[in-house]
């Protein structure tokens, strides 16, 4: 192995076809010090595509490698290998790293990228204290009142949606069994909007509390809510009463 | 004929975004979300690598490639219809790429999926200092630690991440994934608490058969 008298500012080498390394220029001694074969410092994820490229039947060509890091650095670097073969033993190869404006972009859309990844994080965690605070207000929304030792008054607020009744499910069920309870009434007062599929719960959960020998009552129901109902068909042991007044008259004074 | 992946990598070289989303939206109406992630969109990623040692593309259309494809993915999750919190399930998985790695499309694939199957997911990305992991960790507290890595440099990382996270005293299983342990044999790092992934229907296979005995045995 030899020093090349010529100087080439440029890691340039000779080869045989072993990939050992017959001569080298200053420059690649600087850069990768002093190795006696070629693969020593190629990443081992480009290896295939040298031996592959880098033979003598290919006598010349440019092919894009990656080398192992540097000490400093995690990351395999990316360089131009430009190949001549002089005959079928020797090549001269030089050894070009990509231009440092591939590396800035590749690293400025990394922060980009990573930028976007901690703002889909935020909103992550935004949405999943939004669905908490939900969650917490649909519970809410059917209280369970004991209004004498067998009736109770179960208000619903704001709009029958699916995920609301099966929020209060649970709760109702387990109420209505705690105490003596043989009658719930179900105050639509404060009710807004009625989805078909949260309508369609409630009516389950009414059922339920039916066969749980729990009469149901459902007061205050509004005019433009009444064929939900119909179009449900309810059980027909539902009564119906105008107002919460005509109610607690009806079941609360004896 | 032109094999489906090998198309898809076509639009994704070519940074035709619409066109690689209005495919895989094409491919989605047949094939279920796991074959889209398996079968055509993984060995379309592994096809454009092996472009690349064709030397038929430079880095740049790889980079270029795995742009189109981090966008493709990014508009698929947000139309996973959301599971609703009735059958949202309280396991909790974090995943991160190891320091310095920059390799994510498959760990992006791999929190999918575990959405998919109604788990809450943290998807902290790559290059997560070990720091900050360890962090999010404490307070996140997740049922399930997937780690990721592609080059075999992340060892020694890897070893030490491992080695920490064996120590969390509600003992979380941590997944160990990447093309990482496609390529090498990883079995010395296996434990009752550490479990190398192959790849996503590995993952897939555990979802269906294994989940349950795991999670009770470490949590």
């Amino acid at each position: 192995m030899k020093r090349v008298n010529r100087t080439f500012p440029l890691p340039y080498f000779t080869i045989n076809k072993n990939f050992i390394i017959q001569a080298y220029s200053e420059e690649a001694e600087k850069t990768f010090g002093s190795t006696e074969n070629l693969l020593d410092i190629v990443d081992e994820e480009s290896l295939p595509k040298i031996r592959k490229w880098v033979v003598p039947d290919v006598r010349k060509l440019t092919l894009e490698i990656h080398l192992k890091p540097f000490e400093s650095e995690g990351n395999p670097l990316t360089c131009d290998l430009h190949v001549n073969w002089q005959n079928d033993l020797y090549a001269e190869v030089l050894i070009i790293m990509k231009d440092a404006q591939l590396l800035k972009v590749t690293k400025t859309m990394d922060q980009l990228r990573s930028r976007l990844d901690d703002t889909n994080f935020a909103l992550l965690e935004e949405k999943e204290k939004l669905e908490e605070a939900i969650q917490h207000g649909n519970r809410l929304s059917a209280p369970f009142i004991n209004l004498t030792c067998d009736t109770a008054l179960v208000p619903l607020f704001g709009q029958i949606t699916v995920e609301k009744m099966y929020a209060v499910e649970e709760e109702l069920l387990q109420s209505s069994q705690d105490d003596e309870i043989d009658r719930i009434l179900f105050d639509f007062t404060a009710v807004g909007e009625m989805d078909p599929e949260g309508t369609r719960v409630l009516k389950d959960i009414m059922s339920s509390l039916f066969y749980m020998g729990v009469s149901v009552v459902v007061v205050g129901l509004q005019p433009k809510q009444v064929k939900n109902f119909h179009v449900l068909q309810f059980p027909s042991q539902i009564s119906f009463l105008n107002s919460l007044q005509q109610a607690i008259q009806k079941y609360c004074t004896t | 004929m032109v094999m489906q992946h090998e198309h898809l990598s076509q639009f994704f070289l070519a940074g035709d975004e619409e066109g690689a989303l209005y495919y895989t939206k094409h491919l989605l109406e047949k094939h279920p979300r796991a074959y889209l992630y398996e079968d055509i969109l993984t060995p379309a990623m592994y096809y454009i690598g092996e472009l690349w040692e064709r030397n038929e593309i430079s880095v740049a259309d790889e980079h270029l490639a795995t742009a189109i494809c981090d966008f493709v993915l990014s508009k698929l999750e947000a139309e996973i219809s959301n599971v609703s919190r009735k059958h949202q399930k309280n396991f909790k998985a974090m995943l991160f790429g190891v320091e310095e790695e920059q390799h994510y499309i498959g760990l992006k694939m791999v929190a999918d999926t575990f959405k998919e199957h109604g788990w809450r997911v943290r998807y902290l990305g790559p290059n997560l200092p070990m720091e900050h992991s360890l962090r999010q960790i404490e307070k996140y507290r997740p049922d399930v630690i997937g780690i990721s890595a592609a080059l075999s440099y992340r060892l020694p990382t890897m070893k030490i991440l491992l080695e920490r996270f064996s120590h969390l005293e509600w003992k979380p299983l941590i997944m160990v994934g990447g093309r990482m342990a496609t390529k090498f044999d990883l079995k010395e790092f296996e434990s009752n608490q550490v479990m190398v992934v192959k790849d996503l229907s590995h993952l897939n296979q555990w979802f269906n058969e294994g989940r349950d005995e795991t999670i009770n045995e470490t949590s």
